[in-house]
Order: C-alpha cells, then structure tokens, then sequence
C-alpha cells in the first residue's frame, strides 16, 4: 500500500461564497489549503472552521489583491516558502457590479475588467510559468455565462468574464503539451441570497452543489464546464440566436 | 453586502417572506451576512429601520419576520471558530445548522446537548427561540457564552455569569436584545451515536400520563398522541423513549459499523402545496389509526439518530402537505401539577372542534429550573398540534384554547406562535415586566424588532 501524497491547493479569493463551499468539499487529511484573499482576519476564521470540518492540516492564509498587480511577482514566491509545491489553482476571484451603476460610474466598469480580467491574467501568467516548468498542475479558473455573449443587461461584467474565458482556452492550449491541465468553469446566474427566500434553500444549496460539479469536473478532466449542467442547453440557444435578432431583443 | 467602493450596505429588494408555517407572509428587505463586519455595517446605515437576526426561518409564525424593515439572514454567516475536545464546548458563527455540527461532530463521539424535532434550524435560531425537543433540559441550559452586537453598536459577550440580565433576555427571546453573532455550546459526549429505542402504546390518557411518571430514568422522550380518538380513548397515544445506545448494547456488527456515522438516506420533496381538502378529519383518522394500530404493544429496538429524533427531516417541505394557506402550530405547556386536567380538558375541546392535526406531539418536563425570563420551557406538559390554516376559523378556536391554557396557569411557545392576542400573552409569562426592562436597558429605540414583536407588544414601552 502506497500512502496517499498530501496534496497543496490553493484558492484564490477564498472568502466567496463559491470559493468557501469549495474549499468545505476538499477539507481532508489529505489536503493542505492554501487561502489567498484580500480580507486575511476572514480567512484566518475560514481557516479554522476547515481545519475543524475536515480533520486535516490548518489551511494557510496568504494575503492577495488581484488589483494589486505589482505585488503578483512576489505572490507565488511567498505561497511556495510555505509549501513545497502547488498541485492545483483554484481562481474565484471575481467584481460585480450592476450594469447601471457602472454605466453611471466608470470607476466601477474600471474595477470589474480590472479584477477579472487583467488580475486574473496577471497571477495565472505567474502560476502558468511556475506549472509548465514543473511539467504536472492543474488551473481552475472560474469564469460566467455571463461571458458567453454581450446583453445590455451585463456587458461590461460580461466581457470581462469574455477576455478571462478565452484567456483560459489559450492557456489551456499552451500548456497541453506539457502536463499542466486548465479548466474553465462557467456558473450560471448565481441565485442573489434574496431569491432564496422565495424559494427555500435554492442559494444555500446551490455553492455547494456548485462546487460538487466543479471536483466532478477536475477529476474528469473537463475542459470547459457550465454548473449547474443545464446551463450549457440554455447558453447553445443563446449563443445561436442570430446577431441581427439579438441585437433587438430586452435581455 | 457591502458595495467595495463606498463601503455602504447595498439594499436588497422588498420581498415576501414567511416562517415555516408559510403564514403569515410579509414583505421584508432581506441582507445576508457573510463577514464579520456587516451586521455593524448595517446597524450603522439601518435609517430608522428595525432589525432583526433571520436563521433558517424555521420558526412557524411571525418570529422571524419583520414587515416593512429589514431582517439579517445569518446562514451564510456559519464557521466553526473553535472547538475544545477536553472540555466539549464548540463556537460557531450563529448560522451554522444543527445539520452541520451533527455532520462534524458525530464522527468524533459528540451530539448536540438538546436538539428539536428537525436539524435545519441555525444555531442562533434555537438559542433565540431556546428549543427544547426531547430532552429534559432546554438549550440554553448548554450555552456557555453567546457573543452579541447590541443596539448601540457595541460588541459584548454574555453568559450566566457576565451580564446575566442580557444572557437570560436573550435566551428565548426571540432575537429581540440584539443580534447573536456566536455560540458557545457545551456538546455532549456519546459511546454511540445510535439509539435504543422503546415504543409502548398507551391506551388513553391516563395511562400515557402513568407512562411519564414512570419514565423518568429515560433521557429522551416524547408522545405521539391521536388526538381524533374521543371518549375512552382520549389521549390514545405511543410513547417514544429513548437513550443513547452503549457500546456494548450493540449486538450485530453492522450496528457496531454505524457506531459513530452520520447516517445518510434519501429524501423525499413535497412538490407543491396540496390541495387544501386533502388533510381532512377522514384522511387524518385514517392514517392516525393505521399508525397506531400497526405499532406493536411494546417495541424495542436500536435505531439511528435521524430516525428517532427527525422524523419529519427525511420529507423535505412537509410544510406544502397543510395546503395553500399554510399551517400553524398550536402549543401549550399546563404546569405539572395541573397538567393530566388542563391536557385533558384541551384534548376534549380540539377533539369536539374536530379539526384535523397530523401531529399532536405530548412531553413532560420535570423540576427543571429554567432562568430564561420569557423563555418557554418549565416543569409542566407540553401539547403540540399542527392544523391547516385554511380558511382561518381554526385561528377563532385557537382564540378560546388560549383561555384554557391561562386557566390552568399555562403558556403558548413563541417559536411557534403566529396568532396569540397580546392580553393573552400578557396574562402568560409572569417574567415578562423584568425582560421588558432587559429590553429598556439594551434597546431602547427598539432598534430590534419582529412581526411577533409588534402583535404581542414586546416593542413598546409603554409596556403592552
């Protein structure tokens, strides 16, 4: 019997909602967590609250800001001080704002393709290098439906969910060759906690079920995955509707 | 959710939210808690709009509803913070469920010290509502600290010993002298997480009663009562006991293989409400005599914990079966001494309205001391009875049952109320004038506030 190798993850903005029922689901013996985000007193309780659930090492925290991309150099360096390797990379990170609002404001239209598309980029081009070298690793990068095709109703967070989708298709072409494997992972509209009102349990239900799809997926090997999976007949219809219909359309 | 820029509380749409009866609705704005710092944040930009801590919305009436204002959705808010293997004692965030600590917990030999009859509740929830279940103690028996955010914004921890006036208000006070941020909870330790189990029919009143009398050595206990069965057999009933099962008790290997885990069985899923006819006397007396009188005279086995304590867990939105309209909870507790009269004369009275309750559940309480000021367990006898609201003329019986219960010096439980007249409510809980003043003391804007708060009067100064 061979003893199981520990594993090291990291998960980049742990303090989601996606990213903490993640991170519930890989708590265990045989895993070492590595909690990157920009709240540290957060994760620190995050931190604690996994190492209970899962019987396994103390999660590491690591303080990151995807906007502070002067600071992505040093990032991997200090994470890899602390372990000795990186099996697998977990981006949640992610800015929302209503598509109104940063009509208004293009300070919040600034924040949103900044942080999810070019901090994105930023880190993953550090982990990419680091992966390709080491010739083994696997980059879960977690984009939207919402990137899939331009609305009025979502554009500007759209397209910055657009750029990281194909930036995550490139890089998953670049570093086929050399072992390292990329999956890109497409939410559907997350429930707001409102709706779970409405309907009982839907959200409380759902990041878990969200991040359930997502170790499916890694294991699988996917490529590309929507979650929940019927989003992917929903995103077919729309991806199809000719442009000089959709163009006219309330969506 | 705060937006990053301003650092302000983004607000949420006004929606329609309901407790678990699904009666009665109002429309709240609803903000969920995921970091430590935004229930400050939102105390902070609240604009003259009350408050109020949301768990699971498992309470059945108004208790976690507040019209117009805002409620705190606390179940995203729920880490383990720490955990003392020595000592037992476990602190969470106030939404972790009591699922989710059974789920942790139960490999490593530890159950919760009280549960109720489901294991959706939050934690802050049960302590807000104190919930008592199946066993002799009620929760806050068990809860050594609770760490709040007051109304003025302030953070404090309380406990029997540090500001015990703001601990025994918050007990059972229903979320009303501040938000419960974190639990300290004493967990108990077990051999077993499995249950040795006796059924024994009763077949009436009194001999349930004798029953209770004589089960006092038994930990865990409850009664199924028939409460459509008239005449002699008023008070037909099945008394559930039950105790942890010792290693040793344990006699097959696959009983020993399920010592310590979390038993997992599907789950079905009411779909939609039904229809409101079809919980009527006919279909309730059907299936309370097939229950019955399949039910062996005395049953004696080992069951697991999600068997024995919930039942109703394993149908998911058993709430929809009540029709449309919703359901309410009646119950009561009668003081011991009067406790086979008041059970028996309430017992009569529903059974002649002959409205139709799924579930008439029966349990004593014995000479527990319980210093929770408007908290509702104490040595008595507990009723309680789900009724279609339908139409609401069982809401008008309910109205005269009350003046029964007053009559033989008892109470309604508030975690379930969604009707109760303030005069009755008044007449109910003798402490009530001391919480007021707990509530004077640490609120007195009345920053916090519910549905349930505002028809029983707990907001006013004045005083009712």
């Amino acid at each position: 019997m061979t003893e199981q190798k520990m594993k090291n993850i990291l998960i980049l903005g742990a303090n989601s909602g996606m990213a903490r029922a993640l991170a519930r689901e890989l708590a265990s013996p045989q895993v070492q967590l590595i909690l990157a985000g920009r709240k540290v007193a957060e994760l620190e309780k995050s931190a604690k609250d996994l190492e209970i659930r899962g019987h396994g090492p103390a999660p590491k925290v690591v303080s990151f800001n995807a906007l502070e991309t002067g600071q992505h150099e040093q990032f991997l360096p200090e994470v890899l001080s602390r372990v000795e390797t990186l099996d697998e990379v977990y981006l949640f990170f992610g800015q929302l704002h209503g598509q109104a609002e940063a009509q208004k404001d293009f300070s919040l239209a600034w924040e949103m393709l900044m942080t999810n598309y070019v901090g994105a980029v930023s880190i993953l081009e550090r982990v990419a290098a680091y992966m390709e070298k080491r010739g083994q690793g696997i980059i879960i990068g977690v984009s939207s439906v919402a990137g899939d095709r331009g609305r009025q109703s979502n554009y500007l967070y759209g397209s910055s969910k657009a750029g990281l989708t194909v930036y995550l298709q490139g890089l998953r072409n670049r570093l086929a060759r050399s072992g390292v494997h990329v999956l890109t992972v497409k939410p559907g509209f997350v429930d707001t906690p409102m709706t779970r009102n409405k309907k009982k349990g839907l959200l409380f239900t759902q990041p878990k079920a969200i991040a359930q799809g997502m170790l499916k997926a890694v294991r699988a090997r996917k490529n590309s995955v929507y979650l929940p999976g019927f989003w992917k007949y929903i995103m077919l219809i729309i991806r199809s509707v000719p442009e000089s219909v959709f163009k006219k359309l309330k969506m | 959710m705060t937006d990053n820029i301003t650092g302000q509380p983004v607000l949420p749409p006004e929606i329609e939210i309901t407790g678990w009866g699904r009666y009665p609705a109002s429309p709240t704005r609803v903000f969920p808690v995921q970091s430590t710092a935004e229930p400050g944040q939102i105390l902070k930009a609240r604009q003259g709009k009350s408050l109020l801590g949301r768990g699971a919305g498992r309470a059945y009436g108004d208790a976690a509803l507040n019209r117009s204002n805002f409620c705190l959705d606390f179940m995203p808010y729920n880490r383990f913070l720490d955990f003392d293997e020595q000592t037992g004692i476990l602190r969470a965030e106030a939404g972790v469920t009591l699922e989710q600590i059974l789920e942790t917990f139960v490999p490593q030999g530890w159950f919760l010290p009280v549960t109720p009859g489901t294991k959706y509740p939050t934690l802050g929830g049960s302590v807000a509502c104190d919930v008592h279940g199946k066993s002799s103690h009620s929760l806050s028996h068990y809860v050594e600290r609770l760490h709040m955010l007051l109304a003025d914004g302030s953070y404090v921890a309380c406990s029997a010993k540090e500001l015990p006036d703001l601990f025994w208000a918050t007990v059972g006070g229903m979320g009303l002298t501040g938000l419960i941020l974190e639990v300290e909870l004493k967990m108990t330790r077990i051999e077993t997480c499995l249950i040795r189990y006796q059924g024994v029919k009763a077949h009436n009143l009194q001999e349930i009663f004798r029953l209770f009398e004589e089960t006092e050595e038994w930990p865990m206990t409850v009664a199924w009562v028939d409460c459509l069965a008239r005449g002699k057999n008023l008070g037909r009933s099945i008394m559930m006991r039950g105790a942890f099962a010792r290693q040793h008790e344990l006699k097959s290997l696959a009983q020993q293989s399920r010592a310590r885990s979390v038993p997992h069985k599907g789950k079905l899923t009411v779909p939609f409400a039904f229809p409101a006819w079809s919980l009527n006397k006919l279909s309730v007396t059907a299936f309370n005599t097939f229950y019955y009188g399949k039910h062996p005279r005395c049953l004696d086995t080992i069951m697991d914990y999600d068997s024995f304590f919930y039942p109703l867990d394993s149908i998911l939105q058993w709430n929809l079966i009540y029709g449309g309209p919703g359901l309410v909870q009646y119950q009561f507790l009668i003081p011991l001494e009067q406790g086979f009269e008041g059970v028996k004369t309430l017992l009569e009275e529903i059974s002649a309205t002959g409205r139709a309750s799924f579930l008439a559940v029966l349990k004593k309480f014995g000479n527990i001391q319980n210093p929770g000021m408007i908290s509702f367990p104490a040595p008595g006898y507990f009723l309680a009875l789900d009724f279609p609201v339908g139409g609401g003329e069982i809401l008008k019986h309910m109205d005269q049952w009350d003046k029964l219960v007053l009559k033989y010096g008892g109470r309604i439980y508030l975690a379930k109320d969604a009707r109760m007249k303030r005069e009755s409510f008044n007449a109910m809980y003798p402490r009530l004038d001391e919480w007021r003043a707990v509530k004077q003391k640490y609120d007195p804007e009345n920053v916090f506030s519910s549905d349930l708060a505002q028809r029983l009067g707990l907001v006013n100064k004045a005083g009712g």
